[in-house]
């Protein structure tokens, strides 16, 4: 059997789950039981299905959308923040089960851009929407279209590169970070997959692109006469091809066209976007026997479907690869995947009125960057290290500094902070009544707890019992747990009764989602 | 006697009971462990403070060659800085005009700064460079340990495990932010703790207790986990003792506001005042990636690049004025660095692209004063229209470590992995040529220098005794390029010619051999 095989083991709650929370960003039980009753096959449908682009952000002062203005905003900043809090709303969406949140946030760690440097909130919301609305479709077209995104034009200097004053930034990252990737480097400028020569004719093929201010934010335009007219002479490395210089109108589409077509032809492009994908979504180790077993074939599979990227995932996220248990719960959860993760495991529901969703949106944000993973500007046009940075990968999202900063977050939803509106704290009470079956049953509880808040890497006896004992009981007797919960019940607007059950539970809670085993999934 | 010649001294008996800080050690030998332990002793008063400049600092709008001001104006049509706001250190050399702060710093004796420091085959990914230069490796070489982390093992082996103890009660490098360098990164984990501020850090961790752990599993997950619990663990056993250091010292110095740097810095002397023993810190400032904006259209002195210049030379300089202020500026060295340098050229858009060599900050009263090497030459460039090579980087690294950490030159190769030529930065190091007592006959005087190719170089010394005599030449990464009898000669005063080795443009090391002595210097090969 070959790691790409489709899995065949049993449908449960622990693959289940695995698939649900490596795809979206959510974890809750009552997601996965959704997932698990689908079956693998219809499991991976829903999530890799079609979905309409959501609607643009609106300006809360208007209650309108401002992101087709033909001018840039007044005070932009607010309105970049704004962007990045629709952007966390979408990624917090309940009412479905998709990959495209996900993917989306895996192709803005790709073709990584920031919003400081962008700096109009239209261009950064348009780039996002691309992103997204060829996330699940083809990924040479992707390519195309991010090229010549005006928050891409603007981000990576392509907006100036002239045939008079060409500016290498966009070519050079285009190949070493967005397609085919830097090989060993052979001598001064050669590296392998291409050379300093090929970044230069590269620059001279995407000469003429131009961000109009006044305008269609959604668009770019092509300036002929900036453009550079002359053939361009690749190297060896792309087997000496030539692209035919062009003028007129449509000369820089032609020219882009045929450039993305020379490097796309390139075995080396399939394996790099491979590469990438698989650890996003599975683990961040590549060993020669997966780079063989799994990165080639997918690679190969990849080309074969020109560059359509549904079939590649459909085959990773339905593999005996994916389902094993070397893989579940090996991944550390980005900041996003903890915050939202939390939040909808906690089952805040988004505020309808649009000036206390933007307050709880712009605070989630605040979070994400402080926990390091600020949406739309991650650290550099690489995208977040912990995605290429050897050795450590995910784990650069846990250190002495953001580890502390996420349990004033879970504690934070427990007993109020300073980082959330008041209404998002968690009511303890009626969380136990809704997670458990038995919440006056201890071992119970701590079960159906640990089923809803841990699922990615189970406790042990050991764990459980100490939860029970040190923890939840500290200080008294197991056995009395069942009669402060009776005590509770029997009067709930007792003072005494109920703080006595609430306090106890907060501290469980506590306890639990500071377990090392919560920051996996 | 200090403490270390002391226990240097001591150390090859064969076994001599000693107490340190009332711990009785039985020296067998000249052992690993009494060798890390007057290290751990004496080095817990050195500490090195590396700023990081993010995006690749252009080196030639900050350390600005006056000798080719021509040159200069013509290839940096647009951002030029004009002469008269420029802020001279020397005849032939002046700073961007933000840095005023440190060119008083620069007048007091308290910077050297070290020209033209990149590596061979100067990589302009800025992800790989910083890569390159945080773990000291080649250009084509990839390594999963960083500089320091390889360093800071010697002196805590085995780290993290059976950490924090007695003799090392403290985290060995702290890094101010919410990111680990890879420069810190040691062979089993990071040797840097990352803290943004010390009372919120106790705060946090100690507001539970952690339930009991279990075993875990030798799996991925397993794996993981583990790391997990490592970093709980490690921050909860060294929160406390860094809320007791940042608690034990105030800050004496004015820092500058709206200045992210001088807000880290401000943290770094505290926990350096009150008595944490880690040696190394690390800070960071952003933004160096000037491609476009680098200065304003109306006014070259200002823009993007101005501001962070700016923000570098208040931090750094209300940074040493809180050390001294608070005694404890001596034990400080601060150095800077950056990914790259930038482009010789400027671009259409007021900006800069990546470019290679650019000049590197050593701070601190302990530091050899004045600048390192000549100005970069602005029209003498490589085949991409770059700065050609001064200095390895790993020169100057190699340099802090065996002069203010002391470290011997095996360690510092195993360190290092590779012999570089130190470069004199700091006074009264335990390895610069002039040290044990400096005399005449120790000098060897090289002219002219620099030295063109094919031209002969004129070599000045004094042989104590009549000997043999041969002159050697080294590149920086310690290969020999050639080897020149001069004859048997006489004691007393000499004075030879000898042929330049056929070498790229840079920095080379004349080693004169005679009678079982060295006498080195340098030479700057245009």
């Amino acid at each position: 059997m070959s790691a790409l095989d489709r899995y065949t083991g049993p449908w449960d709650a622990r693959r289940a789950g695995h698939l649900l929370r490596r795809t979206t960003f959510l974890s809750s039980k009552r997601f996965v039981e959704q997932l698990v009753q689908r079956g693998l096959d219809g499991a991976v449908e829903e999530l890799l299905a079609d979905r309409p682009v959501p609607d643009p952000p609106l300006d809360p002062a208007t209650g309108q959308t401002w992101v087709n203005s033909t001018t840039p905003m007044q005070g932009d900043a607010q309105y970049r923040l704004a962007v990045k809090g629709w952007w966390l709303e979408q990624m917090l969406r309940t009412d479905r089960i998709s990959i495209i949140e996900k993917l989306t946030l895996l192709w803005h760690n790709y073709f990584a851009t920031e919003a400081d440097t962008i700096a109009d909130s239209r261009y950064q919301y348009h780039h996002n929407q691309k992103l997204r609305r060829y996330a699940l479709g083809n990924l040479k077209e992707l390519t195309y279209q991010v090229t010549i995104d005006p928050g891409m034009l603007r981000y990576l200097n392509g907006d100036q590169n002239t045939a008079q004053k060409p500016n290498e930034n966009y070519a050079r990252e285009l190949q070493e970070l967005f397609t085919i990737g830097k090989g060993p480097e052979r001598a001064p400028g050669d590296y392998t997959n291409y050379t300093e020569h090929d970044v230069q004719q590269a620059a001279r093929v995407l000469t003429g692109w131009r961000v109009q201010r006044i305008g269609d934010p959604s668009t770019s335009i092509f300036n002929p006469t900036l453009h550079d007219k002359g053939d361009k002479q690749f190297s060896a490395a792309y087997g000496n091809t030539v692209i035919r210089g062009r003028s007129g109108a449509t000369a820089g589409q032609e020219e882009l066209s045929d450039l993305l077509e020379m490097i796309f032809s390139q075995e080396e492009t399939a394996r790099f976007f491979v590469r990438k994908i698989y650890r996003w979504f599975v683990f961040y180790q590549i060993d020669q026997q997966t780079e063989r077993e799994v990165i080639e074939p997918l690679a190969v599979l990849l080309r074969q479907s020109n560059f359509e990227i549904k079939p590649v995932l459909e085959v990773l996220l339905k593999s005996q690869h994916f389902y094993d248990d070397q893989n579940i719960g090996a991944m550390i959860k980005s900041p996003l995947d903890f915050l939202c993760m939390l939040f909808t495991t906690a089952g805040f529901p988004l505020p309808t009125d649009q000036q206390s969703k933007t307050q709880l949106l712009n605070a989630l944000v605040g979070i994400a960057a402080a926990l390091q993973q600020n949406p739309m500007d991650p650290p550099s046009v690489a995208g977040w290290p912990a995605y290429y940075q050897t050795p450590d990968y995910y784990r650069l999202w846990i250190n002495s500094a953001t580890l502390p900063t996420r349990y004033s977050v879970t504690d934070g939803i427990i007993f109020g902070s300073r980082l959330l509106p008041r209404q998002y704290i968690l009511d303890v009470l009626a969380y136990a009544e809704q997670v458990s079956s038995n919440p006056g049953d201890y071992a119970q509880l701590i079960r159906d707890l640990e089923q809803e808040l841990l699922p990615a890497y189970p406790l042990t006896d050991q764990q459980r019992d100490d939860l029970a004992r040190n923890v939840l009981m500290a200080g008294g007797q197991v056995y009395e747990w069942a009669q402060i919960w009776a005590a509770y019940k029997a009067n709930p607007t007792d003072p005494s009764a109920r703080g006595a059950a609430k306090q106890r539970l907060q501290n469980l809670l506590r306890s639990m989602f500071r377990l090392a085993e919560f920051q996996l999934m | 006697m200090k403490r270390r010649d002391f226990l240097k001294a001591a150390s090859p008996l064969i076994t001599l009971p000693l107490v340190l800080g009332g711990f009785p050690i039985r020296a067998v030998g000249r052992s690993r462990v009494l060798d890390a332990l007057w290290q751990a002793l004496s080095s817990t008063d050195r500490v090195l403070v590396l700023i990081q400049l993010n995006g690749g600092n252009d080196g030639i709008n900050t350390v600005v060659p006056l000798d080719q001001l021509s040159t200069y104006y013509q290839v940096r049509p647009q951002i030029a800085l004009p002469e008269s706001k420029l802020l001279p250190i020397s005849d032939s050399t002046a700073l961007h005009p933000a840095m005023g702060a440190l060119q008083r710093m620069y007048n007091d004796g308290l910077v050297a700064i070290i020209q033209g420091v990149t590596y061979p085959n100067t990589n302009l990914s800025h992800f790989r460079s910083t890569d390159i230069w945080m773990t000291a490796s080649d250009a084509d070489q990839y390594l999963t340990t960083g500089w320091l982390g390889r360093y800071l093992d010697t002196l805590y082996p085995n780290y993290p495990n059976g950490y924090p103890n007695d003799n090392a009660p403290d985290p060995p490098a702290v890094q101010i932010g919410a990111v680990l360098a890879l420069a810190l990164q040691g062979p089993l984990a990071s040797m840097g703790l990352a803290l943004q501020d010390p009372q919120t850090f106790y705060d946090i961790i100690n507001g539970t207790q952690s339930s009991a752990g279990g075993s875990i599993p030798d799996t991925r997950p397993g794996h993981e986990l583990a790391y997990l619990r490592q970093v709980e663990l490690k921050s909860q056993q060294y929160s406390s003792s860094i809320k007791t250091a940042a608690d034990r010292a105030q800050n004496k110095a004015t820092y500058p506001s709206n200045n992210t740097l001088a807000d880290q810095l401000k943290i770094v002397a505290r926990l350096i005042a009150g008595g944490l023993q880690t040696r190394v810190y690390m800070v960071s400032l952003g933004g160096f990636d000037t491609h476009a904006a680098q200065v304003d259209t109306t006014d070259t002195t200002q823009g993007i690049h101005a501001t962070l210049l700016g923000r570098l030379s208040d931090a750094v300089a209300a940074f040493y004025d809180d050390l001294r202020q608070l005694g404890v500026a001596d034990r400080v060295v601060a150095m800077t660095f950056s990914e790259f340098g930038r482009r010789v050229a400027s671009n259409a858009s007021n900006g800069t692209d990546h470019g290679t060599a650019a000049p590197m900050f050593v701070f601190g009263p302990q530091v050899i004063p004045g600048i390192r090497g000549a100005n970069p030459s602005l029209s003498d460039l490589d085949n991409n229209g770059n700065l050609r090579m001064q200095y390895d980087f790993r020169q100057v690294y190699a340099s802090i470590l065996a002069q203010w950490y002391g470290v011997e030159s095996s360690t510092l190769q195993a360190v290092m992995l590779k012999n570089f030529e130190t470069i004199p930065i700091i006074r009264n190091s335990t390895t610069s040529v002039g040290e044990s007592s400096p005399s005449h006959a120790d000098q060897l005087v090289c002219s002219p220098n620099p030295v063109a190719h094919g031209q002969q170089l004129c070599l000045e010394f004094v042989l104590p005794v009549p000997s043999e005599v041969t002159a050697q030449f080294y590149d920086a990464g310690g290969r020999l390029l050639g080897t020149t009898g001069v004859g048997y000669l006489e004691a007393g005063p000499h004075r030879c010619s000898v042929a330049v080795p056929t070498c790229a443009a840079g920095v080379l090391y004349c080693h004169l051999r005679a009678g079982g002595r060295t006498l080195r210097a340098e030479v700057v090969v245009r």
